[in-house]
């Protein structure tokens, strides 16, 4: 089967090669005439662009690249279209994007869960600092750090002092291992120096139903899995993991002012391309993934779902992207993690 | 709380009369009715075949379209129960009993008639049920914690297992199976690999989707080519008029109807126990009730009606653990539970709160549905029977590639075609050996909930076993699991020892053992 494959996709390639490295050529001309961060790239695009996305339809990571795609089609005159490949820890959806032509035309969302399996599986069919090119971010969310309603803590330290009186007694809950979410558990545990006992849920819903038992004594999860049950008041947010406090959340402090300085998870996802992208066109499409994401549409929509909808440099995402693997991969060393 | 039933009752029903819903589930009795007419086509196959398309539809029109497909097959399969002697659906195979003789004596049309009103009625009580049970048992439902559904996973999986037809030994060995396949993909407390020989395709387990397809669709299309005689057309010419039923036999089916109904609803509030049991225990008990037990199987009316209405009102009522606990009832409960899953939906305790539009349009649908079939049904079973001329050398081909386009569809992955394949292949072998495929997707959804849950309670009580009876919900399950083996155990040891006691009643059961062990009866031109 590969063999019959193999000749007409080879065409294919060293075609678009060639027309990629047309592009190329013309852009660094371009490049060269027209002033540095030029908005066109030898009319790129001219055909559909593909984005894989690592999730199946309906999770935070898909909507938020969803709503990109949607007005980088409306501003470029082009389609942006998503095909989710879910599973794998993202392996099967950036092997997609590995072997695609880099040109252009096929586009790969990578950020936080992408960094973390980097250190979680053993072999990895490739570098994702090296085989790809970061293109820019697109959306930022923190961890919410929720209790049971009747629980009697308040605040983070209430909870840390519980637990440094009782070892082990205290249990933390969060989606499966290897997730943004089960790290974080982990990280907290690390950073605060207690001791608890992490249940792993397969799914939110399940999370959220620990939690309104009373199961879990401190969740971790996103704004958007939590949402429904926080305007209730059946769960109380204790504290926010990220940087700053939380525009939906203002009288949540972050656990930064909570007393655990350490405590900083912001998990992302951004836009890639495969390594060898002509600079031209990666400028291009950065910039232009700024100005979509700055659309008061996006904007809006984001920030219900608990969203910070906001582009960077490629080197910016590049340099996150490098910190977010080595810090991850403490994590996870520390945790005793087994590698897949 | 009868007042807020009904209002949120009304609701749904402004949801399912929405022009786009309507025409869904209509779509849905639609398909499930024709192709519950085909022999050997149930709607579990049909809803595999057709999930995927519900993946680019809401989940709205999405589940009261799986959905109808499986009430709608249900009075598809009893139309050639009756006229042709052939159960396309495991629950009627008891009605062939009473029915094909029915039929043979010219009395086909009023056994049909019959049913459609007798179904009408155990559908109607087991949406009743619903709609005022739900709300109590979404109470109820927060009550169940690790612990809780550890023991109640291990009691649908005895349940499941130990009851389904055929020897229970093989029962409990596919639910092995099933087991072993659930344990599949990355282990979900170490993150650890478990049976994925490598392939990162398998990181996630195997897909309940292939397994349904390849088990059932793949498997069935197999065992049937060249198997399937052709259809005996002597009895299928039934004319309005002979359909319509005397007063006499209205009334000498109406506690028979109810009757059935009942033991219906009660089979479908205990989870692993599907329509196929129920209509089974229908059709012993109304043959306990009888003054004429030596009659049934000779034409009788009620030994049609009981087991119809029984399997209506326990496939209606199937939908309130499926819905409101998130625990399947049977093989295609679990399929349908996949389909909402797939649509972003975790079907539990948050589902009447969270998607009251999917809940209660799916009740009111139920209702909008089953006036739907019966309208179909009475003037149309002419039409009905010309869709059994269909050849299988058309219907085949077809549906097999329908099967590949689905599974590559869920995942735009041609790992998964490779998985349907070769589980169609294991689903032939064991469906040739007499093994029964649907308890392995029985053990394949159950079993790692089972885990899950098990690993939780203990990862909770801090490994302390106890949990599991000193929780009252937790030790009645574990009651039930004890009770249920020791029956079994019970009746095996009693069956081996005094043998002559049985003689009496064996004498009508034989008919029930020999139809029910092949999978699909070949037609033998009657007599």
């Amino acid at each position: 089967m590969d063999g019959e494959r193999a000749s007409p996709k080879f065409v294919r390639i060293s075609w678009r090669r060639a027309r990629a490295a047309a592009i190329a050529g013309a852009a660094a001309f371009l490049a060269v005439t027209l002033s540095a961060g030029a908005l066109t790239a030898a009319g790129y695009p001219q055909k559909p662009v593909r984005v894989f996305v690592p999730y199946g339809p309906g999770g935070v990571g898909d909507l938020t690249m969803r709503l990109l795609a949607d007005q980088l089609s409306q501003e470029l005159k082009q389609q942006f279209v998503i095909e989710n490949r879910p599973g794998a820890g993202g392996i099967v959806a950036m092997t997609e994007v590995l072997h695609a032509p880099p040109d252009g035309y096929t586009l790969g969302e990578m950020g936080n869960g992408q960094s973390i399996s980097v250190s979680l599986f053993s072999h990895l069919p490739y570098n994702l600092l090296k085989n790809f090119t970061q293109i820019s971010v697109a959306a930022s969310f923190e961890m919410l750090l929720a209790v049971p309603d009747k629980a009697p803590y308040r605040t983070l330290k209430d909870i840390v002092d519980a637990a440094r009186k009782h070892p082990g007694k205290l249990n933390l809950g969060a989606i499966n291992p290897g997730s943004t979410q089960n790290l974080s558990a982990h990280l907290f545990q690390e950073v605060t120096g207690a001791d608890y006992t992490i249940i792993p849920y397969r799914t939110t819903p399940d999370l959220v139903t620990a939690l309104l038992r009373g199961d879990v004594d401190l969740g971790f999860d996103f704004y958007a899995a939590l949402k429904p049950v926080i305007a209730p008041g059946k769960v109380r947010i204790i504290a926010t993991s990220g940087e700053e406090r939380d525009p939906l959340l203002k009288d949540v402090p972050t656990a930064k002012e909570s007393g655990f300085p350490n405590y900083v998870v912001t998990s992302w996802n951004g836009v890639g391309a495969p390594a060898g992208t002509p600079p031209a066109i990666v400028n291009f499409l950065s910039a232009a993934i700024n100005r979509a994401l700055a659309a008061p549409d996006i904007q809006e929509k984001s920030r219900a779902l608990g969203i910070d909808a906001r582009g960077s440099s490629p080197q910016a995402m590049h340099e996150r992207m490098a910190q977010d693997i080595a810090k991850w991969r403490d994590v996870i060393e520390k945790a005793h993690i087994p590698k897949e | 709380m009868i007042h807020t039933a009904i209002t949120d009752l009304l609701y749904g029903f402004t949801v399912a009369l929405e022009p786009h819903n309507l025409m869904w589930c209509f779509v849905g009795v639609l398909v499930g009715n024709m192709v519950g007419v085909l022999p050997g086509m149930g709607p579990l196959a049909t809803i595999s075949i057709l999930l995927p398309l519900t993946f680019g539809m809401k989940a709205v029109p999405a589940i009261l379209m799986l959905a109808g497909i499986l009430y709608g097959g249900q009075y598809g399969g009893a139309i050639c129960s009756i006229l042709l002697n052939l159960p396309c659906h495991p629950p009627h195979a008891v009605t062939c009993l009473d029915g094909f003789p029915m039929t043979k004596q010219g009395r086909g049309g009023v056994a049909l008639g019959v049913t459609v009103i007798a179904s009408f009625i155990g559908a109607s009580w087991g949406i009743t049920e619903m709609i005022f049970l739900s709300p109590l048992l979404v109470k109820a439902a927060l009550q169940f914690g690790p612990a809780e559904v550890c023991s109640l996973m291990l009691l649908g999986l005895l349940a499941g297992s130990t009851l389904a037809r055929g020897s229970p030994l093989k029962g409990v060995a596919m639910t092995l199976i099933g087991l072993f396949l659930g344990s599949v993909g990355t282990d979900l407390e170490t993150g650890s690999e478990r049976f994925t020989f490598g392939m990162t395709e398998l990181d996630d387990g195997i897909e309940l989707i292939a397994l349904a397809l390849g088990l059932f669709g793949i498997a069935e299309f197999m065992s049937s080519v060249n198997q399937v005689a052709p259809i005996n057309t002597r009895y299928t010419h039934v004319r309005l008029r002979d359909m319509r039923p005397s007063l006499a036999d209205l009334k000498k089916a109406f506690f028979p109807m109810w009757r059935g109904t009942i033991v219906g609803s009660l089979c479908s509030l205990i989870p692993g126990t599907g329509p196929t049991i129920a209509s089974f225990v229908a059709y012993a008990a109304e043959k306990k009730v009888s003054k004429t037990p030596e009659k049934f199987g000779t034409g009788m009316l009620e030994g049609v009606v009981c087991p119809e209405a029984a399997t209506h009102s326990s496939i209606q009522g199937d939908f309130i653990p499926t819905m409101s606990l998130g625990i399947p009832g049977d093989a295609v409960m679990a399929l349908l539970l996949g389909a909402l899953m797939i649509q972003g939906i975790v079907p539990g305790p948050q589902l009447i709160s969270q998607h009251p539009d999917i809940f209660w349009g799916l009740v009111a649908s139920f209702w909008i549905g089953n006036i739907i079939l019966v309208i179909l049904n009475v003037p149309l079973i002419g039409i009905w029977c010309k869709m059994l001329a269909i050849p299988y050398r058309f219907l085949y081909p077809s549906a097999m590639f329908f099967v590949c386009i689905g599974v590559y569809a869920a995942n735009n992955d041609f790992f998964q075609v490779g998985e349907v394949a070769v589980l169609g292949l294991v689903g032939y072998v064991l469906l040739r050996l007499g093994f029964h495929p649907a308890p392995v997707v029985l053990g394949f959804v159950l079993g790692p909930r089972f885990e899950e849950n098990f690993r939780r309670a203990m990862l909770i009580s801090r490994g302390d076993f106890s949990v599991f009876v000193t929780r009252p919900i937790s030790a009645v399950f574990v009651g039930m699991c004890v009770i249920l083996v020791g029956t079994q155990i019970y009746v095996r040891l009693r069956a081996k020892g005094p043998a002559k006691n049985d003689t009496g009643h064996t004498d009508a059961s034989p008919p029930i053992t020999q139809q029910m062990a092949p999978q699909r009866i070949p037609v033998t031109p009657a007599e």
